[in-house]
C-alpha cells in the first residue's frame, strides 16, 4: 500500500463510508504519515460539519433518566433509591419469600436506611438552596469562567492515613489565581468542622478557603487566590473548626504537589 | 502565614456553576467521577447527538439507544476524549455518527455483532488519530443553515454521493451498486464533493493538497 492508495481512501474514511478492510488500512497507515494525517484532518473537519446539517429533534425526557441511571450518577440513583424497598414489599416480592424472623429484621434495616436517605436528601436540598444564594451574591460563575480555555492544568492530590479513600483533583491556570478543587470519598465531618484547603509557598501555608462534604462524599471549592497559582509548590487539605483557621491545626486528609 | 482576604467559595451542590464550565473542563471532571459534569454535557449535547442518530437510523428508539451508548461509554471511559486533540463537540458527534452508522449497517446486512470483531474497540481507541491540528476546530462556529446551503450548492451527483455515504452509511461500492455508476466515478464524486464542501464552508483551501 502506497501513500497514493491510502489518500484515495481518506475521503470515504472521513465520512465513515469506508468498508472495514479499507478502514483498517487507513488506521494502520495514518499514524505513521504526517501528510496523510493532515489530509484526513481536513476531510474530517468537513465531515464534522455535516453532523450539523440534520433536522433538530429532541430525545424523550425518559432517556435522560435512563442514561443517568445507567451511569449511576445522582438523579437516577436518587429516584431509584426507594424502588428496591417497594420491590421487597410488593406481593410476591423478596420479603414474603423470607422466613418471618428474617423478614422483620430486613424491614427494620430497610426502614432505617430509608430514613437515612430521606434525611440526607433534606440536607442536600438545604445545601443547594444555601449555595444558590451565595453564588448569586458572590458571582462564583465569573471566577470559573476564568479557568476556561487552553493552559488549564489538572493535578491529583494523594490521600493520607486519615482518609485513605479520599481523592481530589485541582484544576488551575498557572498564570492566574483561579482554581477549582473537586474531592471525592471524603470522610464525614464531625459537627462544627469543615475542610480547609492550604496553598503552600516556600513552606508557608495560606488558606485557599473552606468547604463542606456533600452527602455523596464529594466536596467542591472554587478558589480565587491573590497570587498566580504558579507561585505555590503544594496543596493540602485539613479538617478545621467551622469558619476556618489561620493555619492548619487539624488532621490532614489530602496532599499534593503542583 | 495566612493571607486571609482571599475569596473562595464552597460550590457544594451548586448546579449553576456547571453551566459556566466549558466542555474540556467538564470532560476533565468526568475523569474525576463527577456525575454533575455528565448531566451538564448530556443537557448540552444529547439533542445534537439524537438528531444525528435519528437522521441516520430513522427510528427514535434506535437513535435513543445510540445516545445512551455514547454517554454511558463517555462516563465509563472519559479518557477516550483527549482535549489536546481538538474540541469536544465534533469529537462527540464523530463518535455518535460512527456508532449510528455501525448500527444501520448491521441492520442492513442483518449481521449479528461478532464478539471477536475488534473494530469497535479499535475505533474508540484510535478515533482522533489526526493529531492536534488547529484546523480541526475551523468549523466550531458553523450552524445548520450554513452547512445546508453549502450542501445545496454542491453539484447534485456529488451531493448525492456524500449524503449516501455520510447519512445512509453506504460504502463507496454500495453507492456504485445503488446508483449504477462505476466505482471510480463514485470515488471521484465523494472526493470532489468533500473538497468542494470544504471550500464552500470557508475552510482554508490550502488544506487539501491535491
Amino acid at each position: 500500500m502506497t501513500c497514493e492508495d491510502i489518500r484515495d481512501l481518506l475521503p470515504a474514511y472521513a465520512l465513515d463510508a469506508a468498508d472495514e478492510a479499507e478502514a483498517r488500512l487507513v488506521r494502520e497507515h495514518v499514524p505513521k504519515c504526517l501528510a496523510c494525517r493532515r489530509e484526513l484532518a481536513a476531510y474530517r473537519a468537513t465531515a464534522d460539519a455535516l453532523a450539523l446539517a440534520v433536522p433538530s429533534a429532541a430525545p424523550s425526557a425518559r432517556l435522560r433518566e435512563r442514561v443517568l441511571a445507567a451511569t449511576g450518577t445522582a438523579p437516577g440513583r436518587r429516584a431509584r433509591s426507594f424502588d428496591w424497598l417497594r420491590r421487597w414489599l410488593a406481593p410476591g416480592g423478596m420479603l414474603v419469600r423470607l422466613s418471618p424472623a428474617i423478614a422483620v429484621l430486613a424491614l427494620v434495616v430497610a426502614l432505617g436506611s430509608t430514613y437515612q436517605t430521606a434525611r440526607l436528601q433534606a440536607q442536600l436540598e438545604r445545601q443547594l438552596a444555601a449555595n444558590q444564594r451565595l453564588v448569586a451574591e458572590i458571582g462564583a460563575r465569573d471566577r470559573l469562567v476564568a479557568l476556561l480555555g487552553p493552559g488549564m492544568v489538572m493535578r491529583e492530590l494523594s490521600s493520607t492515613e486519615e482518609a485513605p479513600e479520599a481523592e481530589a483533583y485541582v484544576y488551575y491556570r498557572p498564570d492566574s489565581g483561579s482554581a477549582y478543587l473537586l474531592a471525592d470519598h471524603l470522610p464525614p465531618l464531625p459537627d462544627g468542622r469543615v475542610y480547609q484547603l492550604w496553598l503552600i509557598r516556600d513552606g508557608n501555608r495560606s488558606s485557599g478557603g473552606t468547604f463542606h462534604r456533600e452527602p455523596d462524599g464529594k466536596g467542591r471549592l472554587a478558589i480565587e487566590s491573590s497570587e498566580p497559582f504558579a507561585v505555590y509548590q503544594a496543596l493540602g487539605v485539613t479538617i478545621e473548626p467551622a469558619g476556618g483557621s489561620s493555619g492548619p491545626t487539624g488532621p490532614r486528609v489530602l496532599a499534593g504537589t503542583l | 502565614m495566612a493571607i486571609w482576604p482571599r475569596r473562595a467559595k464552597d460550590l457544594s451542590g451548586d448546579p449553576a456553576a456547571y453551566a459556566a464550565l466549558d466542555d474540556a473542563v467538564l470532560a476533565g471532571l468526568l475523569a474525576a467521577r463527577d456525575g454533575r459534569a455528565l448531566e451538564e454535557l448530556y443537557d448540552r449535547y444529547s439533542r445534537l447527538v439524537f438528531s444525528l442518530a435519528l437522521r441516520v437510523l430513522s427510528q427514535r428508539e434506535r437513535a435513543e439507544e445510540v445516545v445512551q451508548d455514547v454517554f454511558v461509554k463517555l462516563w465509563r471511559e472519559p479518557r477516550l476524549y483527549d482535549p489536546a486533540r481538538g474540541p469536544f463537540r465534533p469529537w462527540l458527534l464523530r463518535v455518535a455518527h460512527h456508532r449510528a452508522i455501525d448500527e444501520v449497517r448491521r441492520a442492513r446486512h442483518e449481521v449479528m455483532p461478532d464478539p471477536a470483531d475488534d473494530s469497535e474497540s479499535d475505533f474508540w481507541q484510535t478515533l482522533p488519530d489526526s493529531g492536534p491540528l488547529p484546523e480541526e476546530s475551523a468549523f466550531a462556529a458553523l450552524d445548520r443553515e450554513a452547512v445546508l446551503s453549502a450542501l445545496e450548492a454542491l453539484p447534485a451527483a456529488q451531493r448525492e454521493a456524500i449524503e449516501l455515504a455520510y447519512f445512509a452509511g453506504l460504502t463507496q461500492s454500495e453507492i456504485a451498486g445503488r446508483t449504477g455508476e462505476p466505482l471510480g466515478t463514485v470515488k471521484t464524486r465523494v472526493r470532489l464533493g468533500i473538497k468542494r464542501l470544504r471550500d464552500l464552508l470557508g475552510g482554508p483551501e490550502a488544506m487539501v493538497v491535491r
